[in-house]
């Protein structure tokens, strides 16, 4: 099958036609299907076998290389679906991906950058619970104005395994884009209190710059992009406790910031 | 920025943010503008307290940044060690109205190092390498969380993975040679850990 996913096309073709649904559970948010076949990068999907005697590998690639190879079947569409994304991720011409939740809140959005494992998806359910608007808890999608895109999957939290199994119905899901009303960089601190400064526009920019994907290959479209985020919103950094003290925290940052 | 600058090296993928002193210096660095010169357009820009010595922190700054073309060469005459200068500049500027020159950096990281990490069930123990695809070990995290790791210890200690660096986890089982946890990067989706070199069996190695 071909599609594509924020102006790049990509395909995926499998050795068992029994694979295709969880191929298409693996595809990035906002994929569309296209009739042409030529790609710019194609996936193949080859699921092993189990016999009396044989237990076969399965087994992924991205064109010639294999990036996987492993018995467990969950394990390889885990590593397509990660993988895929952060394809898309790093190669989408019309959008610039940086690895951060995203909620809105009264017309405005909150970034909160980290890398994973950082507490991005707790914090944005709890923001979600106290009446936040879920937009993502992997990738700010910004466009060349600066304004955050929804990118809405279900919201994984991860289980004490580390695997993302928890997944969270989504009640109110962003549908337009919004301008940035805060940047919020905080780091997970265990008994906590809320420690944080505002950054000038120039360290804001460059904490941004530290989780954007495609920062090395499209190094002058980020700082445009990132330049127009930072100017019309708050940045903040800083040590945070438990999530429900941050939310509050968080909230009264971008009221303060409209008024 | 405002009187801020931000630079980025696509050679050695770092961006810089440069405050309003750094970058007026870095602003007239044009190979033609004299000391005297420099010194007189700070002073007009910052005021009377800014001098000779503000230019050559600034420059050291800028060297240390590897944002000058070639290396940076002191004056031996000067013989004005940074800490004399700072402590010098710093009272010039107890008025609070200079700031130092001052630079910060990042290091942009590679794709494969802002990647969700990988989960596994299989924890390795003892340091022995097999719990995930392509010769990657499968640890704790001091969260508790399973995932996927390189075999590289980074040698930097930890307390939380939130205080790792990008693409890293903190860890908690002695296998780079040292009882504390440390920051060990994370084996994305597709990245293959048997081409590390140097690999000591059973033990992680130090890249």
């Amino acid at each position: 099958m071909a599609f594509s996913s924020y102006g790049h096309r990509l395909g995926v073709r499998v050795n068992e036609k029994d694979a295709l649904p969880r191929v298409l559970d693996c595809l990035p948010p906002g994929w569309k299907p296209v009739a042409n076949p030529e790609v710019d990068c194609l996936y193949s999907v080859v699921v092993g076998t189990s016999g009396p005697r044989v237990r076969r590998f399965s087994l992924l690639y991205l064109g010639a290389q294999r990036i996987a190879r492993t018995h467990d079947v969950d394990e390889l569409f885990e590593t397509l679906e990660s993988n895929l994304k952060l394809h898309v991720a790093e190669m989408a011409r019309s959008r610039l991906f940086v690895h951060a939740g995203v909620v809105g809140f009264r017309g405005r959005a909150i970034v909160l950058p980290g890398p994973s494992h950082a507490g991005k998806s707790t914090l944005v359910s709890a923001l979600v619970d106290a009446g936040a608007t879920y937009y993502s808890d992997e990738y700010a999608v910004f466009d060349d104005k600066g304004r955050v895109h929804p990118y809405a999957r279900p919201l994984a939290l991860r289980a004490d395994s580390g695997r993302p199994d928890r997944k969270v119905a989504i009640v109110r899901a962003g549908k337009r884009p919004l301008p940035v009303g805060l940047v919020a960089l905080t780091r997970y601190k265990r008994g906590a209190r809320w420690r944080a400064r505002s950054l000038s526009p120039g360290e804001a920019l460059l904490a941004l710059l530290e989780n954007t994907l495609p920062v090395r290959r499209r190094p002058e479209a980020a700082l445009l992009t990132l330049r127009r985020v930072v100017t019309g919103a708050s940045v903040v950094k800083g040590i945070r406790g438990d999530a429900e003290d941050a939310v509050q925290r968080l909230l009264k940052e971008v009221q303060d910031g409209r008024s | 920025m405002g009187d801020e600058v931000v630079v980025y090296d696509e050679h050695q993928h770092r961006g810089h943010c440069l405050n309003r002193t750094a970058a007026l210096v870095w602003r007239h660095l044009d190979g033609r503008t004299s000391m005297r010169e420099l010194v007189a357009r700070l002073r007009s820009e910052l005021g009377r307290d800014a001098g000779e010595d503000m230019v050559w922190l600034a420059l050291e700054e800028l060297d240390r940044a590897r944002l000058l073309d070639g290396p940076l060469q002191l004056p031996e005459a000067r013989g004005v060690s940074r800490r004399r200068m700072l402590r010098r500049l710093g009272v010039a500027a107890g008025g609070g109205a200079i700031v130092l020159p001052a630079i910060s950096s990042i290091l942009a990281p590679p794709v494969h190092a802002q990647a969700s990490a990988v989960a596994c069930t299989d924890v390795d123990v003892q340091c022995i390498v097999s719990g995930c695809a392509n010769g990657c070990a499968c640890q704790s995290t001091t969260e508790g969380t399973n995932v996927c790791i390189q075999p590289s210890c980074t040698g930097i200690a930890c307390t939380s993975s939130a205080g790792c660096p990008a693409g890293t986890v903190c860890f908690t089982v002695d296998c780079c040679g040292t009882p504390t946890p440390q920051c060990i990067p994370l084996a994305p989706a597709g990245f293959v850990c048997g081409a590390l070199p140097n690999l000591t069996p059973g033990r992680y190695s130090a890249p």
